[in-house]
């Protein structure tokens, strides 16, 4: 395996960071961007280069320095590449917050937003005085305001019941694929519908298919009692939330847990299994429920014109190996 | 690292990522969930209970010897190293020295409190500032008879490989050592698996 090329490929960039899933690990990686091959974009790069040993993001350019195919060269420090290993569940360094607003999408107010993208990165949320029910929570976030706050992407079934001041959040994962090593996993609910068919709002997005059997864990300080236990078929999903074939019109209105109701248990939603049936009805693959390890050792490639994964439409071609460390 | 402790982490993720969950809530340290109490303890038995798991481990019969209980028939808990002050403070808790027999403990097993044994180990599952006020949640698998279990993929089962230089470069420089399996941990039934979740 050492001192060999174990993979190589190409895409079209959408202007989007890329994760290129790599078996047996990656030692080094050249990337070339056929589209600054051709073009003479002043600044663009064309070729990057990455090894093992440089520093998370950094990587090694080669650029038009101007409107033409003459050829620099620098090391870029940030929008090169990092190395994944989404296996390692650890939470990113805390990060201030000023204040968190006392709205169903809270509002959290903070100077440092790097790496939140809107409906894709999740955060846990620690520590903000006077507002418990709302920490130790995961949730996706929305509404990125760089450098100035986000909001939870889920609507809390009600206001947590007061304004929060300072604390901290995390970045638990950049998106649902590497949230959690398996899937299908839980959920902490925020909402139910009190609905023929209850529609059910998760504080990170849900990623069940219809088909999917699912079972409801919901406290008192939850409200909705009567779903407890419950096994629902999921019958339609949207990107936030899902509908399950459980007639919920005369139970308890569902509610956020009240600050006072802290220590408590959030309510939570199990994945338990598939009604086949409905999932063929669907057109959904039967499989869907299968747990599977979702983990995956890669190499990042962020966006941009100086970085690896290029910008909007670019044709980035790659190779990656093993070596050894002499 | 090594191949078992590959597979036991596999199986630890699974669990944290699909079973179903409570919080410690009977605690007193101001964090949510709370350290780990009987009632808490209790509650996660009482639930096992009432969904038909059977306990994995028979009850071991009092006997008259000094400091010794006897110990009822148990859930397994499989809880972290970090967590043995935790459950050593909680009420009714024997250590697994006072057991009357030691022909029945498990040389992972740390004590018992009610209708469950823990069983601990440093590679337990936890959640890194997970909890309100940040800290470390632990996460602790109170286990049914048959709660999971680990589907191996025919022919692919656990393999350690070893080839010496000779096989494993042209110039027989380098040995390469490693391992592989195919195989999937799953939930058998959901039911009969609580995630008790606590704090210090």
């Amino acid at each position: 395996m050492d001192n060999t090329i174990i993979q190589q490929g190409m895409f079209v960039s959408t202007g989007v960071d890329v994760l290129l899933n790599l078996r047996s690990d990656v030692d080094w990686i050249n990337v070339k961007n056929y589209t600054e091959f051709a073009a003479t974009n002043n600044g663009h790069g064309y070729e990057y280069f990455w090894q093992r040993g440089i520093p998370i993001d950094y990587g090694f350019m080669y650029y038009h320095p101007a409107a033409d195919h003459t050829s620099a060269v620098d090391i870029i420090t940030t929008g090169g590449f990092r190395l994944i290993n989404s296996s390692v569940q650890t939470p990113g360094a805390p990060v201030a917050t000023t204040a968190s607003s006392n709205a169903a999408q809270p509002v959290i107010s903070t100077g440092a937003t790097a790496g939140l993208v809107d409906d894709t990165t999740i955060v846990r949320l620690c520590s903000i005085a006077a507002a418990p029910n709302i920490c130790g929570v995961d949730f996706t976030v929305d509404t990125v305001v760089a450098n100035t706050s986000f909001i939870t992407g889920a609507t809390l079934a009600n206001v947590p019941g007061a304004v929060g001041g300072a604390g901290t959040y995390r970045i638990v994962a950049r998106n649902l694929s590497e949230y959690r090593m398996f899937y299908p996993n839980n959920r902490t609910i925020c909402n139910i519908t009190a609905a023929a068919s209850a529609v059910v709002s998760t504080t990170v997005y849900p990623q069940y298919a219809i088909g999917e059997k699912v079972r409801f864990t919901v406290p008192a300080s939850s409200g909705m009692v009567e779903m407890n236990g419950l096994i629902g078929t999921v019958t339609a999903i949207t990107a936030t939330t899902f509908t399950v074939d459980i007639d919920s019109t005369l139970f308890t209105a569902f509610t956020w847990p009240s600050i006072a109701s802290i220590p408590t248990t959030f309510a939570s939603v199990v994945p338990v299994g598939e009604d086949t049936s409905a999932a063929l009805f669907a057109g959904t693959d039967i499989l869907s429920d299968s747990t599977r390890d979702q983990s995956v050792l890669g190499i990042l490639l962020y966006a941009g014109i100086t970085s690896p994964a290029g910008s909007q439409g670019d044709h980035i071609k790659w190779v990656a190996g093993k070596s050894f460390n002499l | 690292m090594s191949l078992r402790q590959t597979e036991d982490q596999l199986t630890r993720d699974m669990l944290a990522a699909t079973a179903g969950f409570i919080n410690c809530v009977a605690g007193v340290n101001g964090d949510n969930p709370t350290e780990i109490t009987q009632q808490d303890v209790s509650a996660v038995t009482r639930t096992l209970l009432g969904n038909n798991a059977y306990t994995i481990m028979d009850s071991i019969e009092g006997e008259d010897k000094f400091g010794t209980g006897p110990v009822r028939n148990s859930y397994m808990v499989l809880s972290h190293t970090d967590m043995t002050s935790a459950i050593e403070n909680v009420n009714g808790f024997l250590h697994q020295s006072q057991y009357p027999s030691p022909m029945n403990i498990l040389k992972s097993e740390w004590g018992a409190i009610g209708n469950a044994r823990f069983l601990i180990s440093s590679i337990g599952s936890t959640m890194p500032a997970a909890s309100f006020l940040g800290a470390t949640v632990y996460n602790n698998f109170a286990c049914g008879m048959e709660a999971y279990g680990i589907i191996e993929q025919d022919g692919y089962s656990a393999s350690f490989i070893y080839r010496p230089p000779i096989y494993d470069g042209p110039l027989a420089l380098n040995a390469s050592v490693g391992y592989k399996f195919a195989q999937c941990p799953r939930l058998l039934n959901d039911q009969w698996l609580i995630n008790l979740r606590a704090t210090l």
